[in-house]
């Protein structure tokens, strides 16, 4: 079907077509499947990232590969189903895919995210028709490589990352094929856990390939056809309505991957009419591995941004917003990786960064709305901390864990009010983290904190949202020989404030060697305060790190915050006090960010105090800055 | 009338056209990038919130630049760069005819 097919044409429009109502019931149930396929996938698997961390995601596609129905957990992962199902239709005959197959690939350079982002699809075959795809992804663990977790350290190429493995068949006309099965989990550090996902994956698929099937069979299949091509038509015209309502410009954002040196992501957002072009060809060359992406991934960090952006009341179909979206990359860059170039970080790096830079850029061209300003959302976390944690459990088992806590990153400010603390972060509208108990329950730690951390959120009129941070020990081993931290960076906050609001905080992580935590605790105490213990502080300024834990350590990270939205100094005096009587900001940064002077004693505001300290703070302004002088001007702008 | 966002809106057409603070001093022409038309100061990332990379860590490669109104100090956009980096023109609206 053509981009100029009215939805009319396919719903309510006579001639054949689908009635509104069988429509909407159609479109209703179809992304029912997809929770359906979603949940399954949660409780067969036994990985805390699927069932603690939703750090997964379904699909459906049309028979073509085009995504026109995604679930609501990692939003790039429905891209790379796509490009999955299309490289199988390329390379395998067609009569090489009958019902009852299923495939996975972990292959980036046809469509998974990275290689730790396993794609498992499965073909819906209806009446002896090919009529769709199902599919499923979930984050894994280990996949093997020189170095425990997803990121290779020291890695020169993808050679010396994962193996990879392009689409192969799994599953056989519903019968698992063992060998392959076998060649999966010999690479992996965790079998039986890897094992779980893939049959987790494959329950998923099946789940979606035997309800597409009754659908077909209670509608006909012509009528499930026309749904779905509907789906894509009629969330493209109301996609390119959108687009006509917001003013026309361009956008441009700079944000960093720090790695060997600083790699900028940079992109230019045109909007013209009902049509949006993002370039990213001016981005930094690729590294020799680890932080790039491919460009499928790039592509996905793109729909994932403009999908909570701009199509909040709409079907999720990114078929149907490709349609009106154009992704410019140049190969080679850091956000679209020529061969044989690493990736087996890119989803904290070169599509993470791809997406919050187009996210900057939808953001601003919200402000510059009047009728859409309500649904402007600042710099949600610009940067994801994670880590990998591999060693011998309080069982006694090998282990190996990538903890997610920090998904709870803080969002973005809003027109109207504070972004949330602790609010998640854009690619997925479901991310939540694991219970502190559940963590400590499979691995061997023991948390002394986890909380909403002060003054981590952008100051602005509407501040970002505050970000968690995180203390813990060990817990009944001897040491955690192997931990990888990593972001995409400690220098420098991703999450940007927009129209005089300001960042965020910066990703942090240390670890106080040698402390004296064992005797406070046994005193009673909960020493949740890491500048208060005896010992070293080992602060870790390179954004990947490998090292280990001993039993009087304590490790402290502290993830990233949303960023503000217009100038402080224009926040209501009452709004600062509310902050500081619940614990989100503290009285020097009221005072300094925000000219507010609280009266602790008196829990209230200091008005005369802060029409001082706001003076003096404009005064400052004016007397510390000035127009760019030459030597700024002969740098330019871009 | 097009706006940059709240603070910043363009007036007039064509080549007439200037961006005006909310305050309603006279930025410049909205052909230009408005930032170089603003009060700007630079200093260490760590000026952007107390905590943005309070140990110092990254050295002075990055900065925090802060653009403020001529006329009335109000904030108008807070710019994290590499030191060597050009201002950023972030945002460049089509203006009408």
């Amino acid at each position: 079907m053509t981009d100029t097919l009215a939805p009319e044409d396919l719903i309510g429009g006579g001639n054949g077509s689908l009635d509104p109502v069988t429509f909407e019931i159609l479109r209703s149930r179809l992304s029912a499947i997809n929770d359906e396929a979603a949940m399954t996938m949660r409780l067969v698997s036994g990985s805390p990232v699927a069932n603690e961390a939703y750090d997964m995601n379904v699909g459906l596609m049309d028979a073509d590969g085009d995504c026109f129905a995604i679930g609501m957990y990692i939003t790039i992962h429905a891209l790379a189903l796509s490009s999955t199902v299309k490289d199988i239709r390329q390379r395998f005959a067609a009569d090489d895919v009958g019902p009852g197959d299923v495939f996975m690939s972990n292959d980036p350079y046809v469509g998974a995210c990275h290689q730790m982002d396993v794609a498992v699809v499965a073909p819906i075959f209806a009446g002896g028709r090919l009529v769709a795809w199902t599919g499923s992804t979930v984050h894994q663990i280990d996949l093997g490589g020189p170095v425990e977790g997803q990121v290779q350290l020291g890695a020169t190429s993808i050679w010396s990352e994962q193996p990879l493995f392009p689409p192969i068949k799994i599953v056989d006309a519903g019968e698992l094929r063992p060998d392959v099965e076998r060649g999966y989990l010999r690479r992996t550090r965790l079998p039986h856990l890897v094992d779980l996902d893939l049959k987790a994956m494959i329950a998923g698929c099946n789940v979606g390939v035997a309800r597409v099937q009754d659908l077909t069979e209670r509608y006909g299949i012509d009528v499930v056809l026309a749904a779905i091509e509907g789906i894509n038509v009629a969330t493209a015209a109301r996609f390119r309505a959108r687009l006509a309502e917001l003013p026309d410009g361009t956008w441009s954002h700079r944000g960093y991957i720090e790695y060997d040196e600083v790699y900028p992501v940079v992109v230019e957002m045109t909007k013209s009419g009902d049509s949006l072009t993002f370039d990213y060809t001016k981005s930094a060359d690729q590294a020799g591995a680890v932080i790039n992406c491919t460009r499928p991934a790039c592509v996905g960090a793109v729909v994932a941004a403009v999908l909570p952006y701009l199509c909040y009341d709409m079907a999720w179909s990114p078929a149907g917003l490709q349609r009106a979206i154009d992704v410019r990359t140049r190969e080679g860059t850091v956000v679209h990786a020529a061969w044989p170039a690493g990736t087996s970080k890119a989803t904290t790096t070169g599509s993470f960064m791809a997406t919050i830079s187009a996210g900057v850029c939808l953001s601003k061209l919200l402000a510059a709305s009047e009728g859409h300003l309500r649904q402007f959302m600042s710099t949600w976390m610009g940067g994801l901390y994670v880590e990998d944690m591999f060693g011998v459990d309080q069982r006694g088992e090998f282990f190996g864990a990538a903890i997610l806590d920090a998904m709870a990153g803080g969002s973005g400010a809003r027109a109207f009010a504070d972004g949330l603390d602790a609010g998640g972060f854009l690619d997925s509208p479901s991310a939540i983290i694991a219970n502190i108990e559940d963590i400590e329950y499979s691995y061997p730690v023991l948390y002394l904190s986890r909380r909403i951390q002060a003054d981590t959120g952008g100051a602005g009129k509407y501040r970002g949202g505050n970000t968690l941070a995180m203390t813990y020990i060990t817990h009944d081993v001897e040491r955690l020989p192997t931990k990888i931290l990593h972001a995409i960076g400690t220098f420098q906050p991703g999450s940007i404030g927009v129209a005089g609001g300001y960042p965020s905080n910066t990703n942090q992580f240390v670890i106080k060697r040698d402390t004296n935590v064992r005797d406070l605790l046994a005193g009673g105490a909960v020493p949740d305060d890491i500048g208060a213990l005896d010992g070293e502080l080992e602060i870790f300024a390179d954004p990947i790190v490998k090292t280990s834990q001993g039993p009087d350590d304590v490790h402290r990270y502290v993830a990233m915050g949303g960023g503000g939205y217009l100038d402080p100094l224009d926040r209501e005096p009452e709004l600062v006090l509310a902050d500081y009587v619940v614990g989100a900001v503290t009285v020097a940064h009221a005072r300094d960010a925000y000219g507010v002077v609280i009266d602790v004693d008196g829990m209230c505001v200091d008005e005369a105090a802060t029409d001082r300290r706001r003076r003096q703070i404009r005064d400052e302004r004016r007397g510390s800055a000035a127009v760019p002088g030459a030597a700024t001007r002969q740098r330019g702008s871009t | 009338m097009p706006r940059l966002n709240e603070q910043i809106e363009i007036v007039g057409r064509g080549p007439n056209a200037v961006a005006v603070c909310r305050c309603g001093y006279e930025i410049g022409p909205a052909a230009d990038n408005y930032k170089l038309h603003l009060l700007m100061r630079e200093g260490p990332v760590q000026n952007a919130g107390p905590w943005v990379d309070p140990n110092g860590i990254g050295g002075e490669r990055f900065v925090c630049r802060e653009f403020f109104c001529p006329g009335c100090v109000t904030l108008l956009d807070v710019e994290i760069a590499q030191s060597h980096e050009p201002i950023l023109w972030d945002v460049r609206l089509a203006v009408p005819e």
